[in-house]
C-alpha cells in the first residue's frame, strides 16, 4: 500500500478542533484531537499557509503541559509570605485583591507595578492595560506599549510608523527574495517552522548570510557566515553600506526618489571601513566585501533581525544600519525585500475610556520586556518604589539581580500571580489564580513572524478552576467599578473574549475590518489575516485564497492607509539621517571587546544568554522528557573544557556577585573561547531542570564592570567546575 | 548530505544489495536537519499516553546524562531486534563491533510505525519532522524526491544498510 505524509493519529477520537498556537511568531496553525473531553494527540493543520502541517517540539508538547501534574488548578491565597496557601474560590480571590488594593494603594495607586506578558492571551496584554489606567498607574509593561520600545521610535523616526513589523514581508514572499542577512537571529532554534521558509528559499537559490556573534545552528546553515565579536554588527552592517557606496551597487532611482539625508549617511559609512571593521569584529575584510556584493547585486535582497533587537545595547543602531542597509539597496517594500524584525507586533491601539490622570507619569519604568527599570525599581526604589506587583507566567526568569530582587520581593505588600505553575513567582505571591492554558480558551493570536493576526479556538472545557486571564481584569473591574464603559464585561466581571476583540479590532485604524469570525480557522480559512486589514478593503476578491489580507506596505504607487504618502515621514521620504537617532540610547556605543583570551583570567568567562526551542518555558516549566537532556546547559568552548578540566555532561558553576548557577557542560565551538552561553527560561523549582535562571547573573543597567566593557545581554562570570 | 537507511526490520528488505525499487527506505536529507528533536519528541508521543511522553523506540539518544549530540536522527540500527547502546556521538551512524545485548534489548525495536503504515500513514517521525528532512517511502517514491533535491544544492548521498557495516 502506498502510504503518505497525514498529519492524523492511529489514536482514537471523537472530534478534531482547528486552532492556533500562540507560543511564538511563527502561528502554526493546530489540529487537537479530541476524545470524550480530553486532548489526546496534537498534530499540524496542513490548510494553513504559514506552517503547512509542520510543528515545532514547543507546540507539539501543549498537551505535555495541559496535564501536567504540578498545574495549578484552583486560586490560592495568603496574607503572609510564611503562611501556608489555601484555596479559594475565584469570588473569595478577586475580593480579597480588590480589598487590598483599596486599602492599601489607594492613596498611591502608581506604586503598583503591572507586568503583562503575551503567554496568556492577548486580553490579558489588552485589559490589564485597560485596568492599569483607570487604577491610576503608569508602571504597565508589556510588548504592545511602542513608548517602551527603541525599535518603534527608530521606526518612526526613518519609516514614519511606529509599528516594528511594517517592513516585513509576508512569509509566503520570503521564497522571492534573491539574498538573506540575518543578523543576531538564530530562528532555526527560536521559531524553527519559519527557518523552514527559509530553507525552502535556499533550495531554491537564495544566497543565506548570517551575521551573529554566536555559531549558531542558523549559521551553519548558511552560505556565509559571518561570526563577529559580541556587539559589533552594527559596524559591519555600516561597512558593507560602505562598500556598496564604493562600487556603486546602490539603486540610485530610489534614492534619488524616496531618501532623505543621504550625505549625512555617507559621511556616517565612511568611517567604517572593511579594514576598521575587521579589526573591530574579527570577521575577514573578503567576507564583509563578499556579503556586500550579495546583498547590491541580487535584487531584492532582505535584512531579518529580531524586534527585541533594540532591547540590545546597541540597539538603536543596529535597528537604524538594517533599515539604511535596505533602503540604499531600494528593497524596501518589494516582496522578498525589506527589514524583517522577527516576533514583530500588529498596530492594535489598546485605549482606555479612563479620564483618570496618572500621577508620576514622568518616572514611567520604560524598558522593553527585558528591560532593567522595573526591577531596579522594584530592588532599590528608585525612580519610585513599588510596593505591589501584577504579574503572570514566568516574570522572574528575566530577572536580573537575582539575589537583590529576590530580597526586595518578600518585602511587597502584595504580589498577585497569575500563571499555570508553582514556579519561582509562585512561590514569592501572595495570592495566586490559575490560568487556562491556549488550548482551554480562545483568543486572538500575533504571528509576527509574518504580519498575521490568527484566531486560538478554545478545544475542550477548562481544567479544575482555571480560568482565562480575562476573567481576572474583568472581575477586578467589575469590582471596582471600572467595567460600565466596556459592553464585554458582564455584570460579575465575566468577559466575552470575541466581543472583547471586535472592541479592541475596531479601535485600532489598520485593523477595523477584521473580526474573530473572520480569523477562525473553524469558519474561515485558516492562516489567519495579514495586516494592515482597515475596514473598507476587507472584502478579498477571493475570499477562499489561501492568502488573505494585503501583501505589504510601502509599496510601489501604494499609500499607508490615513496619511497619502508611501512613507508617512514629514518629507515623505525615507530619513536615513544618523543625526535624529543618535540621541537614541547606544547608537554610538559600539562594544570593543578584547580578542579571546586577552585579558580575561582563565575562570573568567562572557554570559550570554537566549531562548531556545525544545519546550515552553515561557508557560513557566520545561515540559520536555527529561531522557532528551537538551534542555539546559551550558556551552563552552573545547579550548575552555580542557582548561577547566571538564567534559561532555560535567557539571559548571557559575558565580559572580549576582548570584550563582549550576548547569551540565555542552562542549562545543558554537562559542568562542571567552563566551559561556547558557539559554534563559530556567526556574528553581521546575520539577525536571531545576535551576536559577542565567539572567539572575546580570545586573539592572550597563555599567562598567573595569575592564572598559559594556555589554547587555551579557555579563561576567567565573567559572569552575562543580563539586 | 542525504542519507538513505534500508533495514532488515523494514518490509520486503529481501534484496538489499541493489536496492529495489518495491523496497521501503527512509531518507534523511540532514543539509535540513536543524536537530530540534522533534523525531524524538514524535516517537515518544506515538508511543507513550496522552500528554505523557513514553520510551523512544526507534532514536538513540544519549545514554549518560547530559551528552549533547551533533545530530537527533532517526539514527537506530535496524539490524537486529536488540537496539544497543553502540551508538558515536560524532558519526551519528551506528557501529555494532561485537553485537553485545545491552538492558535496552527488551524494548521493541523500530518497525516504521507499523500501525501508523497500516493506516496509510508516513511514521511518526517523519510526519512530524517541521523541516521537512525525513521521508519514507519505496525506493520508486524517494528517487523523485531525490530527483526534485538535485535540481537545488544536491548533496552527497550515502545509502546505509546491513551492508555498511564490517562482517566479523
Amino acid at each position: 500500500m502506498r502510504i503518505q505524509k497525514k498529519q492524523l493519529p492511529v489514536r482514537p477520537f471523537d472530534r478534531v478542533v482547528k486552532t492556533t498556537c500562540p507560543s511564538c511568531g511563527a502561528g502554526c496553525g493546530l489540529k487537537v484531537f479530541v476524545k470524550d473531553g480530553r486532548a489526546v494527540e496534537i498534530y499540524g493543520d496542513e490548510e494553513n499557509q504559514l506552517n503547512k502541517g509542520s510543528l515545532c517540539p514547543r507546540g507539539l508538547m501543549a498537551l505535555s503541559h495541559l496535564y501536567q501534574e504540578k498545574r495549578l488548578l484552583a486560586p490560592l491565597m495568603r496574607e503572609r509570605l510564611s503562611d501556608p496557601f489555601r484555596e479559594a474560590t475565584w469570588g473569595e480571590a478577586l475580593d480579597h485583591v480588590a480589598q487590598k488594593l483599596q486599602k492599601s494603594f489607594q492613596a498611591s495607586p502608581e506604586s503598583l507595578y503591572i507586568r503583562l506578558s503575551p503567554y496568556a492571551g492577548f486580553g490579558n496584554i489588552a485589559l490589564g492595560t485597560v485596568w492599569g489606567k483607570h487604577w491610576g498607574t503608569p508602571h504597565i509593561d508589556s510588548d504592545l506599549n511602542p513608548e517602551s520600545s527603541v525599535v518603534s521610535t527608530v521606526m518612526r523616526r526613518m519609516l514614519g510608523i511606529e509599528v516594528n513589523g511594517c517592513a516585513m514581508s509576508a512569509r509566503h514572499e520570503w521564497s522571492a527574495s534573491q539574498a538573506m542577512l540575518l543578523v543576531g537571529v538564530d530562528p532555526a532554534t527560536t521559531d524553527p517552522v519559519a527557518f523552514g521558509a527559509i530553507l525552502d528559499a535556499k533550495d531554491r537559490g537564495t544566497r543565506i548570510l548570517v551575521l551573529d556573534s554566536r555559531n549558531t545552528t542558523t549559521m551553519r546553515k548558511a552560505h556565509l557566515s559571518l561570526k563577529c565579536r559580541a556587539g559589533t554588527e552594527q559596524a559591519v552592517l555600516l561597512a558593507m553600506a560602505n562598500v556598496l557606496f564604493g562600487e556603486n551597487l546602490v539603486c540610485e532611482d530610489f534614492l534619488k526618489q524616496w531618501v532623505v539625508g543621504m550625505e549625512d549617511f555617507q559621511s556616517l559609512c565612511r568611517e567604517y571601513s572593511p579594514e576598521m571593521a575587521e579589526n573591530l569584529s574579527g570577521i575577514r575584510r573578503e567576507n564583509i566585501v563578499e556579503a556586500a556584493r550579495d546583498l547590491g547585486k541580487k535584487f531584492p535582497s532582505m535584512v531579518i533581525g529580531h524586534s527585541r533587537s533594540g532591547g540590545q545595547e546597541t540597539g538603536a543602531g543596529l535597528i537604524f544600519a538594517m533599515i539604511a542597509l535596505t533602503a540604499i539597496t531600494g528593497t524596501i517594500g518589494c516582496p522578498g525585500g525589506g527589514v524583517n524584525l522577527l516576533n514583530n507586533f500588529p498596530p492594535i491601539e489598546i485605549k482606555s475610556e479612563s479620564s483618570k490622570e496618572i500621577r508620576n507619569s514622568e518616572n514611567r519604568l520604560v524598558g522593553a520586556k527585558n528591560g532593567s527599570a522595573a526591577w531596579r525599581a522594584i530592588a532599590e526604589g528608585r525612580p519610585c518604589p513599588i510596593r505591589g506587583i501584577i504579574w503572570d507566567t514566568d516574570p522572574l526568569t528575566f530577572c536580573p539581580e537575582g539575589r537583590k530582587v529576590a530580597e526586595a520581593l518578600r518585602k511587597m505588600e502584595l504580589i498577585v500571580y497569575l500563571g499555570h505553575y508553582p514556579n519561582a513567582a509562585y512561590h514569592q505571591a501572595h495570592v495566586v489564580f490559575p490560568l487556562t492554558t491556549f488550548l482551554e480558551s480562545e483568543g486572538l493570536v500575533f504571528s509576527g513572524t509574518g504580519r498575521n493576526i490568527q484566531w486560538a479556538n478554545r478545544t475542550i472545557p477548562a481544567r479544575g478552576r482555571t480560568r482565562p486571564a480575562e476573567d481576572f481584569w474583568g472581575g477586578l473591574m467589575a469590582r471596582l467599578n471600572f467595567s460600565s464603559p466596556y459592553p464585554f464585561i458582564r455584570e460579575k466581571g465575566e468577559v466575552s473574549i470575541r466581543e472583547m476583540t471586535r472592541y479592541f479590532l475596531q479601535r485600532s485604524p489598520l485593523l477595523a475590518g477584521i473580526t474573530p469570525e473572520l480569523l477562525d480557522p473553524e469558519k474561515s480559512p485558516a492562516g489567519g489575516i495579514q495586516w494592515p486589514a482597515s475596514a473598507d478593503e476587507i472584502d478579498f476578491p477571493n475570499h477562499r485564497a489561501a492568502v488573505r489580507g494585503r501583501e505589504g506596505l510601502f509599496r510601489p504607487g501604494s499609500q499607508i492607509p490615513g496619511t497619502g504618502k508611501r512613507f508617512p515621514t514629514p518629507t515623505g521620504k525615507i530619513d536615513l539621517s544618523p543625526a535624529k537617532i543618535s540621541a537614541q540610547p547606544g547608537f554610538h556605543n559600539l562594544i570593543k571587546i578584547p580578542p579571546s583570551g586577552n585579558g580575561f583570567k582563565t575562570n573568567q568567562l562572557i554570559l550570554l544568554t537566549g531562548e531556545i526551542v525544545d519546550s515552553l518555558p515561557a508557560a513557566g516549566f520545561w515540559a520536555i522528557p527529561q531522557q532528551f537532556q537538551i534542555s539546559l546547559f551550558a556551552q563552552i568552548h573545547p579550548k575552555k573544557a580542557r582548561e577547566l578540566g571538564v567534559q561532555n555532561g560535567d557539571r559548571i558553576l557559575l558565580e559572580n556577585k549576582r548570584g550563582k548557577m549550576e548547569a551540565p557542560v555542552w562542549v562545543t565551538d558554537q562559542v568562542e573561547e571567552n563566551i559561556v552561553f547558557c539559554p534563559s527560561g530556567a526556574d528553581p523549582f521546575d520539577p525536571k531542570f531545576p535551576s536559577a535562571t542565567p539572567r539572575g547573573l546580570f545586573e539592572f543597567v550597563p555599567e562598567d564592570d573595569g575592564c572598559g566593557r559594556k555589554i547587555m545581554g551579557s555579563t561576567l562570570v567565573k567559572v569552575r567546575k562543580a563539586s | 548530505m542525504k542519507l538513505i537507511y534500508t533495514g532488515s526490520q523494514f518490509p520486503k528488505s529481501s534484496e538489499i544489495a541493489g536496492i529495489g525499487e518495491e523496497e521501503v527506505v527512509m531518507l534523511v536529507d540532514v543539509d535540513r536537519c536543524i536537530r530540534c528533536g522533534t523525531c524524538q519528541l514524535a516517537c515518544a508521543l506515538e508511543y507513550g499516553e496522552e500528554g505523557k511522553p513514553g520510551a523512544v523506540r526507534n532514536l538513540h539518544v544519549s545514554e549518560e546524562e547530559g551528552k549533547m549530540q551533533i545530530f537527533n536522527l532517526p539514527g537506530a540500527c535496524r539490524q537486529c531486534r536488540t537496539p544497543c547502546m553502540y551508538y558515536d556521538l560524532h558519526n551519528f551512524w551506528i557501529r555494532c563491533p561485537d553485537e553485545k545485548v545491552s538492558a535496552k534489548a527488551k524494548e521493541p525495536s523500530c518497525d516504521l510505525c507499523l500501525k501508523r503504515r497500516e493506516a496509510g500513514s508516513w511514521p511518526a517521525c517523519a510526519t512530524r519532522c517541521p523541516m521537512k528532512t525525513i521521508y519514507i517511502g519505496t525506493m520508486a517514491d524517494l528517487r523523485i524526491i531525490l530527483r526534485d533535491k538535485q535540481f537545488r544544492d544536491y548533496g552527497e548521498l550515502f545509502v546505509r544498510g546491513p551492508q555498511d557495516f564490517p562482517a566479523d
